[in-house]
């Protein structure tokens, strides 16, 4: 097997939330909470989940966005967060995100082709007079006509809007990408065209990606290995293959039968999953989950459940699921 | 008998600027009856304009618009507040921005209970813990005193819902209204439209861009693209067999349907903006099967089966 590209080691991240008077935190919420997972170069490993289960969370964690309350980020074997100024700028060279809403990240008063340029110049990527062609071989590669490079955000449609993104990403040459709910934003008839683009540019520059999505159907087609998180665990995790075809965790179950299918002929009878995801500054006891599980048992209240192998790659945080 | 929502021929312009252009649709007693497009195709501007909440700077003209016989053209004060609420009601996609923060959940479902029937503050409360309760609302007592802040966005869209259903409506206009849930909280608001509709009779106009809850949720469906409704026909049909290139190449590009090894079946430019629709078919310049005539001649609507409703050239008899 080849050696990992990223790895988190038992990944931890507490937020403050409700301060009282004095800004002490009266309560905390654990948005990550012991995440151990790696991802191989040229793989895509997918985040599902819930709001609220942390997969955002991890993402930024990953590219040391922000700073984990615990645990450790490998990249390439070398520890994240032992680097500082000058070697992490060089290493952040490697590792890109592309958002969910291209408005949000690109500056409404750059033309486009100067917020791509920019990134070129940060990271000297390429010689200064060198720019102005390597922007324009970008674009081409994302599939945008040369001349959109002199336009603002707002003239652009989200689709193309997104497509700039995706180029801004690509200009320091990074082997990893984090795409956090990069399409979903998008129109369906417009979300099909990124989505091969993003498959095309893996094939073609070896990259590796985090596809952090809610949109499980778009999960089955893009990823080769799939971390289903429940509060910020990870309690199933599985090539993307097998977890579809024959989910483990009840809780990856129910997700997978609540996607409404396309199809009027096989009505679902729906509420596959009762109540809502819980509150994550007062998770309750034992196993997360078993509030809303149709196998809870009494040891599923009293205790905590840790993910465990259950067949080659493929791990669940379930005692009944183990077998 | 006649459709419980009958709109005919109805524009919206802000200016010059034509967001909704033309569109006709019927909703039956007891019906669940799907809009579906992208963005900028005018849906919830449809929406808004049945409800007659545009702005005033909107121009709203429609050869008919009328729920169960009245037409809602010329209602006014006193007659257009009825309407609302005891007629149509609207529920919009964000619960959180729909409730006051500083009012709790009883006191905003039941105020509705107050203005239509005019009950005292009491009668309105236990009106509305019994709303919330008819909404599947676990508790409804404590969630009534409680405050929105202390409830799930799900649990939030069932008391929106409870707060439009508290004057009675024959049709409800639920204006994307599990887009900002999680899958699995959504299920059980489509499941609670559905429930609706079977014990209550009430008929649901639900605006979406989601083609799966379209496809568990609504027994008719009308495809809309550029301020027009360009396919129209009953669920199993058009997912069956679409019309319309626009709604084949929607349903092709879902990756569910998509075949597994290939690329996603794209369709190629974006959704134009209200302002940008090109001249003839407005879907042409993306079609896959566009010929001379798209480009320059608009397509009528035509009825090429029972029900069933297309806006195509190819459809036409000598077409192509």
């Amino acid at each position: 097997m080849t050696a990992p590209l990223v790895e988190a080691r038992d990944l931890r991240k507490v937020y403050p939330t409700d301060r009282g008077l004095l800004g002490r935190p009266r309560r905390r919420v654990r948005a990550v909470d012991g995440v151990s997972l790696v991802v191989r170069p040229r793989e895509t490993l997918a985040l599902v989940g819930e709001s609220g289960s942390g997969k955002s969370t991890i993402g930024r964690l990953l590219l040391r966005l922000e700073e984990p309350g615990g645990g450790d980020v490998l990249f390439e074997g070398e520890s994240l967060l032992a680097l500082r100024g000058a070697a992490l700028r060089r290493r952040r060279r490697r590792f890109q995100m592309v958002f969910q809403d291209p408005w949000g990240s690109l500056n409404p008063r750059l033309r486009v082709g100067a917020a791509v340029a920019e990134g070129l110049r940060i990271h000297g990527i390429v010689p200064r007079h060198a720019v102005g062609e390597r922007v324009r071989e970008l674009f081409r590669s994302v599939g945008l006509p040369e001349d959109a490079a002199g336009r603002f955000p707002h003239e652009l449609s989200g689709g193309q809007r997104q497509r700039v993104g995706i180029a801004r990403a690509l200009a320091s040459e990074p082997v990893f990408v984090v795409l956090d709910e990069a399409v979903a934003a998008l129109d369906v008839s417009v979300r099909a065209g990124i989505v091969n683009l993003l498959l095309d540019l893996k094939e073609e520059r070896g990259l590796a990606y985090l596809f952090i999505a809610h949109d499980l159907e778009l999960v089955e087609r893009v990823a080769d290995r799939v971390a289903v998180l429940y509060l910020g665990r990870i309690v199933e995790e599985a090539d993307a293959a097998d977890l579809f075809r024959e989910p483990l965790h009840p809780y990856t179950r129910g997700l997978l039968a609540a996607i409404p299918v396309p199809d009027p002929g096989r009505r679902q009878s729906r509420i596959a999953l009762p109540g809502d995801p819980p509150d994550a500054a007062s998770p309750p006891a034992g196993c997360a989950f078993h509030p809303r599980c149709p196998l809870a048992e009494a040891r599923c209240r009293a205790e905590d459940q840790v993910l465990a192998e259950a067949g080659p790659g493929r791990r669940v945080a379930c005692w009944k699921a183990v077998g | 008998m006649s459709a419980l929502l009958e709109v005919r021929g109805l524009r919206v312009r802000y200016g010059t600027r034509l967001v909704v252009d033309g569109a006709d649709l019927e909703v039956g007693r007891g019906e669940i009856f799907g809009l579906v497009g992208e963005s900028g195709c005018g849906k919830s501007t449809l929406a808004l304009a049945l409800l007659r909440l545009l702005p005033d700077e909107a121009g709203v003209e429609a050869e008919r618009l009328a729920l169960g016989g009245v037409d809602l053209r010329s209602l006014r004060g006193e007659e257009l507040r009825r309407i609302r609420g005891a007629g149509l009601a609207l529920v919009f996609q964000e619960p959180s921005a729909s409730f006051n923060p500083v009012l709790t959940i009883g006191e905003q479902v039941g105020e509705p209970l107050r203005w239509h029937r005019g009950l005292s503050r009491k009668e309105a409360l236990a009106g509305a813990v019994e709303l919330l309760r008819r909404v599947g609302l676990p508790a409804p007592e404590a969630r009534a005193r409680a405050y929105p802040h202390e409830l799930s966005g799900g649990m939030l869209q069932r008391a929106l819902i409870a707060a439009a259903l508290a004057g009675g409506p024959r049709l409800l206009v639920a204006d994307e209204p599990t887009t900002a849930l999680d899958v699995t909280v959504q299920a059980g608001i489509l499941d609670l439209l559905r429930d609706l509709r079977d014990r209550e009779g009430l008929a649901v106009l639900l605006i979406t861009h989601d083609l799966g809850v379209l496809a568990q949720t609504v027994d008719r469906l009308g495809v809309m693209y550029a301020g027009r409704i360009v396919e129209e026909g009953p669920v199993g049909e058009v997912f069956a067999r679409p019309l319309h290139p626009y709604t084949e190449a929607l349903l092709a590009s879902l990756p569910a349907r998509a075949p597994r090894s290939a690329r996603l079946p794209a369709i190629p430019g974006s959704v134009p903006a209200p302002g940008a629709w090109p001249g003839g078919c407005r879907f042409h310049p993306r079609c896959a099967r566009a010929f001379e005539r798209c480009a320059v001649e608009e397509p009528r609507t035509l009825a090429p089966g029972p029900g069933l409703r297309v806006a195509c050239h190819l459809h036409e008899e000598g077409g192509a």
